[in-house]
């Protein structure tokens, strides 16, 4: 059985007048070993693949995905439920969902190899597709990976969105682009909404050693419909809410709202040995000083056949004081997650001044990016960085602008810059 | 109407209580949150209010037990509604002093310790009763008004300088000094209210003054808008043996006379066990104010 555990990391001491309370909420999962079977399945899982197979996918890039594909239902456990849907301007199911015995398994390869690339990505109608599969099984560990080369045609935008909010809560969605050719911030507002991951595969015979860690890691989960639900005082407002790690992932608009001082956001499925860090700003009613407030109540929720159990608990406290030694220190836990997400922002400016021609800007911008993640230890960031900028002192942010950088250099930054470093324990 | 939270009588469609602005549908089953006054069962086991989210955070004034000797001792106690104490409780040797800080004013907790201290530093002085009282009220009027003056800091005081064959008592409002012996009971002092002003101009006679929501509303109390105060004085000869007791208006609202009194202290051996004793009374009753009681027993 999959436990969980909530805790708290914040300086609940404000100085007088102060309404604006931060906290990070680390929840973590333990209970199932790793590579043992889950033990608490009773809906199943569910494993869906959705391959662009329109007109720009022909030649190498539709051969690469044909052969990760293969690869993967080779390697789906028997007691999972997979489908395949092949997506251009329209959507086939060219294999229905059935456990992954040898005969279905059979089936499927041979239909994976007869797809021909044709038309034009029509996104929604894929997305439309897997969520009708994904309705046969509600209680199921409900996982999507979805494959794309291009960008999503313009007539698709409104519906696109549309069904995306559908499919919030029905099913989870990895996002996967492969080639240079798409787009960064379209394809990560579909994972981001469908609480998945979302990176670049540049070269195609990257893709089936990705395609299988993404497999890996969607049979891994244990629990799913697994929610936070934030409790906040009659006249508190809850100024964001993200998940902070592993990557940076607003869920802030995501929220629904069980009861008037209460909001829902979705965290998805679990495995039984995971950790993520969230950041929540609360603005309260100030009190006065020697006054304690609770300021919000974190509950994990988990939904099983329309039963709703807590799992875990932590409490947001705020107390006004006139001690200045206690009200200016910032907790480091919430110190680095600010820090984090100021990465992020900053290399996503910076990529976009660059883009636009503004060098001085782009400079400043991805100078201070490269100082953060030098600070925070973000090796995997000042990585990516490095292949955009030339660094004359990490310590203070000093670049240069790189001439000659590569279009799939500047899409990883920009696909990865949202991957966080996990703090340190103190 | 009753509040449910401070008992005040308020007119039937009023929504807030004009005496402690408590809501007067809340459910009075116990202690309320001190800023949205939301019920008992608002309140979570870790003292958070489940609306506001405030937690009471304790304070030191909230139970006060002194004990000078097994013959003088009191207690003052927050009560089982009120968020917070504003009686205030002052004993030495010789003297008690016993206020009640008006709970509508601002700073009601600043206003009953700024009166009971200056009033026992000036008995203790060797000033007369009237000067202790006057000192009293100009520490009171020194307190910062934070609002408007309308409900600046005010407190009632009851104070006595206890000799060996007669105590000095002066108060201002409705707090109380009571003596108690075998057939010499009585209460020594006269409540400054609004019942005992009419019924004694003759406006109005006892039953049907006490009938009006104003009745216990005080007349006299130290205080900003009270500089013309003129406080009560007199000197009691002990008639024998027997004990004083000084007290707010939270205990003596559950014993309206003197023999509801005297049955529950009996003949008192020790001070504060008999102090606790009329607390406790006033909390199983409700405790919907503040309650102080103090006791000089002469032997």
């Amino acid at each position: 059985m999959t436990t969980f555990r909530a805790e708290v990391f914040q300086n609940q001491y404000l100085p007088q007048g102060a309404r604006e309370v931060h906290a990070i909420v680390t929840v973590a999962s333990e209970g199932a070993a790793v590579g043992s079977p889950p033990s608490f399945l009773p809906g199943g899982k569910m494993f869906g693949i959705l391959c662009d197979v329109s007109g720009s996918m022909e030649g190498e890039k539709l051969q690469a995905a044909k052969d990760a594909m293969l690869k993967v239902i080779e390697l789906i456990p028997p007691d999972v439920h997979f489908f395949v849907i092949a997506g251009a301007t329209g959507s086939t199911v060219i294999v229905p969902p059935a456990p992954a015995i040898p005969d279905h398994k059979t089936q499927a390869v041979r239909a994976v190899k007869q797809l021909r690339a044709d038309g034009a990505t029509m996104i929604s109608t894929w997305l439309q597709k897997a969520l009708e599969q994904f309705q046969m099984m509600p209680g199921a560990v409900r996982q999507a990976l979805l494959l794309t080369d291009g960008q999503n045609d313009r007539t698709d935008a409104g519906p696109l969105a549309a069904t995306i909010a559908h499919c919030q809560g029905i099913f989870q969605c990895d996002c996967r682009g492969v080639g240079t050719d798409w787009d960064v911030q379209q394809l990560k507002a579909i994972g981001n909404s469908l609480l998945g991951t979302t990176d670049i595969i540049a070269r195609p015979a990257d893709m089936a050693s990705d395609f299988q860690a993404v497999l890996a890691s969607a049979v891994g989960k244990s629990v799913s419909d697994i929610a936070i639900r934030l409790w906040t005082p009659a006249g508190a407002k809850v100024l964001f809410c993200k998940q902070v790690s592993p990557a940076l992932v607003d869920l802030t608009g995501m929220a629904s709202s069980p009861n008037p001082r209460t909001l829902q956001y979705p965290t998805g499925a679990w495995s039984g040995n995971e950790s993520r860090d969230y950041h929540f700003a609360i603005e309260v009613n100030p009190g006065g000083v020697g006054d304690e407030m609770l300021a919000g109540r974190a509950t994990l929720v988990m939904t099983q056949n329309s039963v709703e159990t807590k799992i875990a608990e932590a409490r947001i406290l705020a107390v006004w004081t006139d001690d200045e030694a206690k009200s200016t220190r910032i907790e480091r836990h919430v110190a680095h997650y600010t820090g984090q997400a100021d990465l992020a922002e900053s290399i996503q400016a910076g990529l976009e001044a660059k883009s636009k021609g503004r060098e001085d800007e782009a400079t400043a911008l991805l100078g201070k990016a490269v100082r953060i993640a030098h600070e925070s230890g973000n090796e995997a960031t000042a990585k990516l960085l490095r292949a955009v900028v030339d660094i004359d002192d990490a310590a203070t942010g000093t670049v240069r602008l790189k001439r000659n950088v590569t279009k799939e250099d500047a899409m990883a930054l920009e696909t990865r810059s949202t991957k966080t470093k996990r703090i340190q324990k103190a | 109407m009753l509040c449910p939270a401070c008992t005040a009588d308020m007119p039937e469609d009023d929504i807030y209580c004009e005496d402690c602005g408590a809501p007067m549908t809340l459910d009075a089953a116990g202690p309320l949150c001190p800023k949205c006054h939301a019920g008992a069962e608002e309140i979570d086991s870790d003292g958070y209010c489940s609306s506001c989210g405030f937690r009471r955070v304790p304070h030191e004034r909230d139970h006060i037990e002194i004990e000078l000797s097994p013959n003088m001792a009191g207690v003052s106690d927050r009560g089982r509604k009120h968020s917070s104490n504003d009686d205030y409780l002052v004993m030495r040797d010789g003297i008690i002093v016993v206020c009640d800080g008006v709970s509508s004013s601002q700073d009601a907790m600043l206003a009953s310790k700024a009166a009971g201290d200056a009033a026992a530093d000036s008995i203790a002085a060797g000033k007369s009763m009237q000067d202790a009282i006057a000192d009293a009220l100009a520490a009171v009027v020194a307190l910062p008004v934070a609002r408007s003056d309308a409900d600046a800091p005010s407190t009632t005081i009851v104070a006595a300088r206890i000799g060996a064959d007669s105590a000095e008592i002066a108060w201002a409002g409705d707090s109380r000094a009571y003596w108690f012996g075998p057939g010499t009971s009585q209460q020594l002092t006269r409540d400054d209210s609004w019942l005992n002003e009419v019924v004694s101009r003759g406006v109005m006679d006892e039953a049907s003054a006490l009938a009006s929501r104003n009745a216990h509303a005080v007349t006299k109390w130290l205080g900003r808008d009270a500089a013309d105060l003129e406080p009560s004085v007199l000197r009691f000869e002990y008639p024998g043996d027997g004990f004083l007791l000084l007290c707010t208006d939270g205990l003596w609202n559950y014993a309206q006379t003197v023999s509801d009194l005297e049955g529950l202290t009996g003949e008192p051996c020790d001070a504060l066990i008999t102090a606790r004793t009329l607390v406790e009374f006033a909390n199983a009753g409700g405790g919907v104010d503040n309650i102080t009681a103090a006791i000089w027993i002469r032997k």
